[in-house]
């Protein structure tokens, strides 16, 4: 997700022309990466004219009779997505996604905020104390000693890290495209969920709280706490580790899927070698996307069981080997409820998932 | 296990405080500027060196005074020139006198009769803190080090480490089954393990304990985690192997690893390696100051670890051959292997050579060739018995500035002196001036010496002293404060062309005086804000020129006063030291900022003083390939570093290849023709030797 509006960079990728990031949210549009993919838009002022006047000149050809009966398109049939442009299938994921979330702040207990998934409870995230915070820009000073050998890779991640992806599993735009969709699409849904979680919690980021942070970026318009970048990451994560298991297609899939979670550990903490997140927004996010992931991934008619994470900050560092399991977990604030649930699935995700599944590299059947 | 009480009838060890000493323990001087260990203290537990010969076993703490000795390498329990050691108060914080840090508060003794050859009387300097959480609560120096299994294929050679950064858990340091060829690794800033340990701080990892850790945690950054090799709350440690790349790394990888991207021969089975990873502030302090306690640790260790592995085979020698590279210096310095490691290093390196003889320390010959941080005064370079020099200090330098001036042996100090000028438009409080003699007041002991404040408005900004080091050679030291507001002190130096006034009427034909700056840049991960000062030569030498025009690849150019030749490493003079000088393997010059050995005009000729380089290997690529590639600190990451240190590195991988083949350590390189008679030697092939010695490493 990206930091600050406009901040686009991937133009051209894929099938996507002009990804644009959060961009969108200029026109609070929330379509993030998809906005004007595939918008036709109009003809320049030339063309248009050029238009009408063939338009009159040719008309006489086709006669003056009434216009002939055509068939019906199906309704609400998913074989038409692929007709549709890539910003209209964006905003459909949307309205598909964020009708099944839901969140509340309890008015007698206000110190957290509580998400869930057509009514599937995701998280509940307690507001961090002021002395965690306190500690923790202490450890935000620390990461700064790897701006020097980091700063290239984490301004090329201000947008969504998606070429990151891309190279771990050899992803290209004319086999993969849907697979692109598939990453951009749970991005933006992981964005929405991030900046509703944000928005309640209002944590200041830690170049806030100590002046000697001093980031390398711009600090972000938006509250700390839980890190975008981070629940993004991870709901990618937990997508794509899903999709390849499917796709079962890669001869070193462990190794794959070892790689999907280090990038996604690796990208939330640039966040913090940059100065912009505390490691407590790592684990916040990383709780919370990987919830929006199975969210998704019940979207996508996969019924994944969501397990309610509650997570409650201390002063701890982020690695993915705490956060991967479970009593390394617990020990550090985040713990999940015993069972889960899973959530609907949906028309326009589910036409998603199976273009994204014949993107497996497989000799034809 | 500290040592015992002392005996009845022992005698005080006194303790000795020199100009650097002075410096960084002053809350006036230097101390606020110093590394944070100490500007931070006061502490529990200090590293601390002898200095004069005495058996290590005959040192002894009155209680509730306590002294620790690390693994040495002393077989034959005999007086050593120098002994590193640790010291505390029943682990209670020690009282600091301002001037003198925690020294006066410990009370050593020595028992036995008084070793005399070192021509000194035994003294001790404590330098450097040991952090509480790194000080083992249960040292046992004849524990076995916990996990360590002879290696399966008996040792031909070992190649010893001492470096920052040591990525032990890499795999181009496994054998051809897996495990890990690095037999011993001591971490000296790490925290101490709860258990009984074999390190007196520190934490010591063994080649079956890396062998589980790799197996146990895949992510190598959860291994150096989970190991204690990366903690943020341990400044000396750190996020070092967090991060991609290091020092140590890049050196180990060529030492001994094998990756695609190290090239020379591959480091086989029989070679076994043991490391050591120094404090990450030992590059702080440009003076160098205060670290020789952990580097002349290191050097024990590795001997001592190498002489229990030798251990494991009765078949086999007593001592295994071993090539020890230490990839790092001082620039300032006596430069004639009369500092205390040099005697230390000389002493432990005859030794061994005496029961091994394929033993070999490699230093770097160092990088500053080019940097001007050398300059060479004979009596041919006086008008009036004087000459005048010009010292420039970089604006936003936020460490302290040294420069030395070292006189001869036997120098006739009688009216001498030597005078300290602020850059133009400044004027100091006093004239800054000081003398060559034992200051009035200074009974105490030890050298001769005496010391200046040098001030401004008010403030103390440098510290000029004259001491007669060890009784044998007279050393000015110009210390100055940072030349910006630094640590939040209210007083820096001013920046700009400092000038120093020396008057030698005592400067005889064949002597020289030589002033030397310390190394002032920033190691970068350690964001210390040093900046390099320079000299400048303001007046015509003997040559009729002011600047520096000698030709560095061999030329005819005539030598400056403001000299390359004569920048080597400060602490590698011993003659017992393998120097290794850079080149470049496009063009087979030396590389431009290797340091070399110095040289004299002797009516036409050029001669050299002092030690140069043993041999030249590789330092570069190319031109257009500075440096060389090596491994970073990740499994499979690659970085490329530029330096003498990467050519100490190859020498050590070519002679432990050499020695593991059954040849000679040095066997094969390529020589450098010289003149059979030293008489016929020519001044371009004086400079080459100076900056090659006897020849290439072939790579």
């Amino acid at each position: 997700m990206s930091a600050s509006g406009g901040f686009g960079g991937f133009g051209g990728f894929g099938g996507f022309g002009g990804f644009g990031g959060f961009g969108g949210f200029g026109n609070f549009t929330g379509l993030g990466g998809f906005l004007g993919a595939g918008d036709t838009g109009s003809y320049d002022p030339a063309t248009t004219m050029g238009l009408l006047t063939t338009s009159e000149a040719l008309g006489q050809l086709a006669g003056t009779g009434l216009p002939p009966d055509s068939s019906e398109l199906n309704m609400n049939d998913p074989a038409n997505m692929a007709g549709w442009a890539v910003w209209v299938r964006g905003s459909l994921y949307v309205s598909e996604f964020m009708h099944g979330l839901q969140w509340q702040i309890d008015a007698t207990d206000p110190g957290h905020v509580s998400l869930s998934f057509d009514g599937v409870p995701m998280a509940t995230l307690h507001r961090p104390a002021p002395q965690v915070l306190q500690d923790q820009c202490s450890r935000v000073r620390d990461y700064a000693a790897l701006r020097d050998e980091r700063g290239t890779e984490i301004v090329s991640q201000l947008g969504f890290p998606t070429p990151y992806f891309s190279m771990l599993l050899g992803l290209h735009a004319g086999q993969h495209k849907h697979t692109f969709e598939l990453i951009t699409a749970t991005q933006v849904m992981a964005a929405h969920v991030a900046m509703v979680a944000k928005a309640a919690l209002a944590v200041r980021r830690p170049d806030q709280i100590d002046g000697r942070v001093m980031p390398m970026l711009p600090t972000p318009g938006h509250p700390a706490f839980p890190s975008a970048h981070a629940t993004e990451a991870y709901a990618v994560a937990t997508v794509l580790d899903h999709l390849v298991q499917s796709w079962g297609t890669l001869a070193d899939l462990q190794a794959r899927r070892a790689l999907i979670f280090g990038l996604a550990e690796r990208v939330a903490v640039n966040r913090t070698v940059a100065g912009v997140h505390y490691p407590i927004d790592s684990w916040c996010g990383a709780a919370l996307g990987t919830a929006v992931g199975k969210a998704v991934l019940n979207r996508c008619g996969q019924p994944q069981p969501i397990r309610a994470a509650t997570y409650v900050a201390a002063d701890h560092d982020f690695f993915h080997v705490d956060f991967s399991d479970e009593a390394r977990a617990a020990a550090r604030g985040l713990t999940y409820a015993p069972d889960g649930q899973t959530a609907d699935p949906g028309t326009g995700f589910g036409w998603l998932w199976s273009k994204a599944l014949a993107e497996r590299q497989a000799p034809a059947s | 296990m500290d040592m015992p009480p002392p005996e009845a009838r022992a005698r005080r060890l006194p303790h000795y405080t020199g100009p650097y000493e002075r410096w960084i323990f002053s809350a006036a001087l230097g101390r606020p500027f110093a590394f944070p260990a100490i500007s931070d203290g006061p502490d529990r537990y200090y590293g601390a060196l002898t200095e004069g010969a005495l058996v290590p076993a005959r040192m002894g703490a009155a209680p509730p005074n306590a002294l620790r000795l690390p693994p040495l390498w002393n077989p034959q329990d005999e007086a050593l020139a120098a002994v590193p050691f640790a010291v505390h108060r029943n682990g209670a914080t020690l009282p600091e006198v301002d001037g003198e840090g925690p020294a006066p508060g410990i009370e050593l003794t020595l028992s036995g009769p008084s070793a005399t050859t070192e021509g000194m009387r035994p003294r001790y300097r404590v330098s450097y803190p040991v952090a509480d959480q790194s000080w083992v609560a249960d040292y046992d120096l004849h524990h076995p080090p916990e996990g360590w299994v002879a290696p399966a294929t008996p040792p031909k050679v070992i190649v010893g480490i001492i470096d920052d950064g040591i990525p032990f858990a890499h795999r181009a340091f496994l054998d051809g089954a897996g495990r890990s060829r690095i037999s011993h690794c001591w971490l000296q800033s790490a925290a101490a393990p709860n258990r009984r340990a074999a390190v007196p701080f520190g934490r010591e990892f063994t080649n079956a304990e890396i062998d589980s850790l790799r197996a146990q945690y895949p992510d190598e950054t959860q291994l150096y985690r989970e190991a204690g090799g990366i903690d943020a709350g341990l400044p000396d440690l750190g996020l070092h192997l967090r991060g991609r790349a290091s020092h140590g790394a890049h050196i180990a990888g060529i030492c001994a690893g094998n990756d695609p991207r190290v090239s020379g021969p591959v480091s086989g089975d029989d070679i076994q390696i043991i490391a050591v990873q120094l404090p990450n502030t030992v590059a702080w302090d440009t003076s160098g100051f205060g670290k020789e306690t952990y580097m002349l640790s290191a050097l024990h260790y590795i001997l001592n670890r190498a002489r229990q592995i030798a251990a494991q085979y009765p078949d086999g020698p007593a001592e295994l051959p071993l090539i020890v590279n230490f990839s790092y210096g001082w620039s300032a310095n006596r430069h004639d292997g009369g500092a205390t490691m040099e005697r230390a290093f000389q002493q432990l390196l005859t030794r061994r050579k005496a029961i091994q003889p394929a033993t070999a320390l490699n230093m770097p010959m160092g990088n500053n060739f080019e940097k001007r941080m050398h300059a060479q005064i004979t009596r041919a370079d006086l008008d009036n018995d004087r000459q005048s020099l010009g010292w420039w200090l970089s604006p936003d330098d936020m460490t302290s500035s040294y420069l030395e001036i070292w006189f001869p042996k036997g120098f006739d100090p009688r009216g001498s002196r030597i005078t300290v000028q602020p850059p133009l438009g400044c004027a100091l409080d006093e004239a800054a001036t000081i003398t060559l003699r034992r200051d009035a007041g200074e009974s105490g002991g030890g050298d001769p010496r005496r010391f200046a404040d040098v001030r401004m408005g008010g403030d103390v900004i440098g510290q000029l002293s004259a001491d007669k080091h060890f009784n044998e050679r007279w050393r000015v030291l110009l210390a100055l404060i940072p030349t910006g507001y630094a640590q939040g002190a209210m007083r820096r130096a001013p920046a700009g062309e400092w000038r120093l006034g020396l008057k030698l009427p005592g400067l005889r034909q064949a002597e020289a005086v030589h002033v030397w700056l310390q190394r002032d840049d920033d190691p970068g991960v350690l964001r210390s804000g040093g900046r390099q000062s320079h000299l400048v030569a303001l007046e015509p030498d003997a040559n009729g020129g002011a600047e520096q025009t000698e030709d560095g690849q061999g030329g005819r150019g005539r030598l400056g006063m403001v000299r390359g030749f004569g920048t080597f490493n400060g602490i590698s003079s011993s003659a017992a030291v393998t120097r290794v000088a850079g080149y470049d393997l496009s063009t087979r010059l030396p590389s431009r900022y290797s340091g070399a050995g110095g040289l004299r005009q002797v009516a036409d000729r050029l001669q050299p003083w002092g030690v140069g380089p043993a041999f030249a290997a590789p330092a570069d690529q190319g031109q257009f390939r500075p440096g060389l590639p090596s491994i970073g600190i990740l499994s499979g990451s690659g970085v490329r570093l530029q330096g003498t240190s990467a050519a100490a590195a190859c020498a050590t991988r070519w002679m432990a290849d050499n020695v593991a083949k059954g040849r000679a350590l040095t066997e094969g390189l390529d020589p450098l023709q010289m003149p059979s008679d030293p008489e016929e030697m020519d001044s371009r092939t004086a400079k080459r030797a100076a900056r090659l010695g006897a020849g290439w490493v072939r790579w």
